[in-house]
């Protein structure tokens, strides 16, 4: 089961969902928080759900403000690089140079790759926690404090 | 010939020993020191009896930033933006070190950090933002900070802010 864990974390990283920042994380798990990690998955696809309403009902509205989108993407990126979300950070960039250039195509077109990588990597993260919770201890506390 | 050969390999085994001891003496420290640097030791500063406060209104952030300050041993509060920052020292709360977000809404960290200053706080104040142009740095430090961390907070990040402010001296 362990095993299984390993490299299910293993091909997120060589995927590219993730990124060292993850690791940094794992490093702060310890016996005290042995899911701390998960706790702060959990904060950022609530967090970030919230963002993406928010971008969902402002592109909707058909009135591209684009500082708004902008700050909320800027909210969106800075949590998503917070976590190591790799591959949803890339698509937060690209997003905000559409935004810059005041590309209205260009960020809804984007604005679904976002969610795309979003809803990819908080499937992929549910699995691996609930296989890590499944494996036990020694994979989600990395270091007694 | 047999005796010999064992002789000369005590010899040399003892010689290296010896060697060994003599260097192990000399340069146990000095190798440590190196070791655990590479190894990337993490200082625990509990004793120091540091106090900080996080300033971020990002709760993945605020999490984060929490808990590495909890891994270094150092008790800290938080709170959402700079007004927050601003009301807790009004309180009468005061902190060794504040960690401060540039983007929030109410009060953002320049202004947050300016004000803290004109009310005579003193604490060591460390921008941490994702912001990284030039001039977006330089406003953020003219308003009195006293260190700059590009997000996202890592341990060494943060160690290097401690070190930088003079709260941490690797032995």
């Amino acid at each position: 089961m362990q095993r299984q864990v390993a490299l299910i974390k293993k091909s997120l990283f060589d995927q590219g969902y993730l990124d060292e920042q993850f690791m940094e994380l794992e490093e702060l798990q310890d016996d005290a928080n042995p899911n701390f990690v998960e706790e702060v998955a959990t904060l950022y696809f609530k967090d970030s759900i919230r963002l993406i309403n928010s971008i969902d009902q402002a592109l909707e509205r058909g009135s591209f403000d684009f500082n708004r989108l902008d700050n909320y993407m800027h909210q969106f990126k800075g949590s998503s690089t917070s976590i190591g979300a790799s591959k949803v950070k890339t698509e937060c960039t690209m997003f905000r140079e559409y935004c810059r250039v005041g590309n209205a195509e260009g960020c809804l077109r984007i604005f679904q790759q976002v969610k795309k990588e979003h809803a990819t990597l908080r499937k992929k993260l549910e699995h691996y926690f609930q296989l890590a919770r499944q494996a036990g201890p020694k994979e989600t506390a990395r270091r007694s404090k | 010939m047999i005796l010999f050969l064992c002789y000369i390999t005590t010899g040399l085994l003892l010689l290296i020993r010896d060697c060994n001891e003599f260097l192990s003496f000399c340069h146990k420290h000095i190798f440590l020191e190196v070791f655990f640097a590479m190894a990337g030791e993490v200082p625990n500063l509990a004793e120091s009896k540091l106090t900080a406060l996080v300033v971020d209104d990002n709760f993945v952030n605020q999490s984060i930033h929490h808990k590495l300050l909890d891994r270094l041993g150092i008790k800290n509060d938080v709170v959402c933006n700079g007004q927050e920052a601003v009301d807790v020292h009004c309180s009468g709360r005061n902190y060794d070190l504040i960690l401060m977000d540039m983007d929030m809404p109410i009060m953002n960290g320049i202004q947050a950090t300016k004000r803290l200053r004109e009310m005579g706080i003193e604490s060591k104040i460390a921008g941490v933002t994702t912001r990284a142009e030039e001039e977006e740095v330089k406003e953020f430090m003219e308003a009195g900070l006293n260190d700059f961390q590009e997000k996202p907070l890592t341990i060494s990040k943060l160690v290097s802010i401690l070190r930088n402010l003079d709260f941490y001296v690797q032995a």
